[in-house]
């Protein structure tokens, strides 16, 4: 057995070991999220005029800290945390007037948020929740290139939004699984062109995630 | 909760979309030009004429664009071929000056192109002007073009070669303005000979063109007054005022007809433009003559509109309050003195709050002012009188 299955299992095996409970946990825990994003073609606007770029998909991770709050709750049921995630997507094609063509480089977004999710507390293993959440994030364009020549780089610091909704699955009274999709945007993000020009790039994009959150 | 749930999915769906799909209106500049090429309508000119040259450029074998307006365009020999325009439209355009060859060159970015043009020693046989006859209304304008044929029977476009008259017609004149060669402008109704020559002393005429300067057209009508708002039920008169071709205006009212779009909102008469409203609501007037239609909206809002009181008498240090009350057409009325914006004729005499306190009239001084209010762009009057 090769390396890799050995880590599967040791990871996957104690999934089997534990049995269905009813998410009771109130309080701190911390979670981390593996999953793929999908910036969505982004419109870029500069004095010259419109064009676009499209991006591959790719993969994305989150970290976040956070409180749920304990069922009967005043406020409801839910959770507020703290979310970090980093998103990277390779720049695919560059859309101009005279056409489509071939695009190169990488834009990142180093996104920190705070969420505030409400969640269905129905007498079942599965949770559904959605919600909200605000802050800032980085967007990074490096060295992005159209038809092997240089078209822009640099980063700005923006406000940024996502609403989230997913399903909760209770493993145990601290720990949780959580598959949930967010649609993360941001304020338009100004980039220098290679020629010195200024420009605003759309940033919106689809993620879907899958983790853990462990109580304590 | 799990309705919220499912909303809360199908907003985000509906909200994120599938991204930008619109039309790119921004050219690449980015891709390196790599090659240019030239291409002229024909490689060998006769001498005394001129032709333009197109540059293409080329980007890295991804798209092609005209560049004829962004290359530097040089000759290696003047005495045969040269540039004497340094702008557009004329800056891709070389005028033979001697028998001979030359190499023209279009350079961009570094990218340069060659192109090998002839001079010929052909002469001039015949020279023909196009349209041959030709109708315009007076204030328009028509381009002629010449052609000529030469000695070694190629044919050449003379129309920027050419020295076109009347300069100064009675009824038309012709441009020799390199920017507008061969182009006519009418003065006034009648028939003008336009002439073009060609060639060094004695110049090839051309069998001259005729061109009649027929009547002015109509161009645009203007309807006023524009987009009026009415209260209650009146009769008043629109005005269409035509703009002609040669510049001049003519009141086209009694010959245009004269539609209103919603009837029910208020009628007009076709022949005279005289308006009367009905009921609430916004109708398009339209005004037409000889293919040509100006249009403007007429709004009925409100039933009435009341100031009152109509008049009122005043000493230097008082003050009385008017009030100002809309009727709708389901007979509701409605205060709207702090929404209309108030004037007074005589500000010496008494003022008006227009501000904090809309409507409070105040006395100053002995004699009498006229207070105005208006509502929805609607003014109602009422007079005051000082002691």
């Amino acid at each position: 057995m090769n390396r890799t299955c050995r880590l599967i299992l040791t990871i996957c095996l104690p999934f089997l070991l534990c049995s269905t409970a009813l998410a009771e946990h109130a309080g701190p825990y911390i979670g981390a999220f593996v999953g793929g994003n999908a910036l969505m073609d982004a419109k870029n606007t500069d004095k010259l005029g419109q064009f676009s770029f499209s991006f591959k998909p790719n993969m994305a991770g989150s970290a976040v800290f956070g409180w749920e709050f304990a069922p009967g709750n005043p406020v409801g049921q839910g959770r507020i945390e703290l979310e970090y995630t980093r998103r990277s997507n390779q720049l695919d094609t560059v859309k101009f007037v005279e056409g489509r063509f071939t695009g190169d480089g990488d834009v990142k977004a180093d996104s920190l948020l705070i969420n505030f999710f409400g969640v269905y507390p129905d007498k079942k293993k599965w949770a559904p929740y959605f919600g909200v959440g605000f802050g800032v994030a980085r967007i990074d364009a490096s060295n992005l290139l159209v038809t092997g020549q240089p078209l822009a780089t640099g980063s700005d610091t923006v406000m940024a939004y996502q609403l989230g909704v997913g399903v909760d699955y209770s493993l145990m009274k601290y720990l949780t699984l959580d598959l949930g999709y967010r649609f993360f945007a941001t304020v338009r993000p100004q980039f220098v062109e290679s020629n010195g020009q200024k420009f605003k790039m759309d940033y919106m994009n689809h993620t879907v995630i899958f983790g853990l959150r462990a109580g304590f | 909760m799990i309705k919220r749930f499912w909303s809360g999915l199908c907003m985000i769906l509906l909200l994120s979309g599938c991204g930008w799909d619109g039309t790119a209106t921004r050219p690449n500049d980015f891709t390196r030009l790599t090659s240019i090429t030239i291409s002229a309508v024909s490689a060998s000119i006769a001498n005394g004429t001129s032709t333009k040259l197109t540059a293409t450029g080329h980007f890295s074998g991804q798209f092609s664009r005209d560049v004829t307006d962004q290359v530097v365009w040089t000759s290696n020999n003047e005495g045969v071929a040269k540039f004497d325009y340094t702008v557009a439209p004329n800056k891709n355009r070389v005028t033979a000056k001697g028998v001979g060859s030359a190499v023209i060159t279009a350079t961009l970015d570094g990218v340069s192109a060659t192109y090998s043009l002839t001079v010929s020693n052909a002469t001039i046989n015949t020279i023909t002007i196009t349209p041959a006859t030709v109708s315009v209304p007076k204030g328009l304008t028509t381009q002629f073009a010449a052609s000529g044929t030469f000695s070694d029977t190629t044919v050449q476009d003379l129309t920027f070669d050419a020295t076109w008259g009347p300069s100064a017609g009675t009824f038309a004149t012709v441009s020799n303005d390199p920017a507008s060669k061969g182009r006519a402008t009418t003065r006034a109704i009648g028939t003008e000979s336009i002439s073009a020559t060609f060639g060094a002393f004695p110049a090839l005429p051309a069998t001259p063109a005729t061109l009649t300067v027929t009547a002015a057209v109509l161009q645009l009508i203007t309807v006023t007054p524009a987009n009026p708002i009415k209260i209650g039920i009146t009769t008043f008169s629109f005005t269409a005022t035509g703009n002609y071709s040669d510049g001049t205006t003519v009141d086209v009212t009694a010959r245009a007809n004269w539609v209103s779009s919603q009837t029910s909102v208020a009628t007009i008469v076709a022949t005279s433009g005289s308006a009367t409203t009905a009921a609430a609501g916004t109708t398009t007037i339209s005004a037409t003559l000889d293919g040509i239609t100006g249009i403007t909206t007429l709004t009925q809002s409100l039933k009435a509109l009341v100031l009152t009181p109509t008049s009122v008498i005043l000493t230097a240090t008082t003050s009385s309050r008017f009030k100002v009350t809309a009727t709708l057409f389901d007979n509701t009325t409605q205060d709207v003195t702090a929404l209309s914006e108030w004037t007074s004729s005589a500000v010496t005499v008494a003022t008006v709050n227009n501000s904090t306190d809309k409507g409070l009239v105040s006395g100053v001084a002995t004699g009498s002012a006229t207070i105005t209010a208006t509502y929805g762009g609607q003014p109602v009057t009422a007079t005051v009188t000082v002691q």
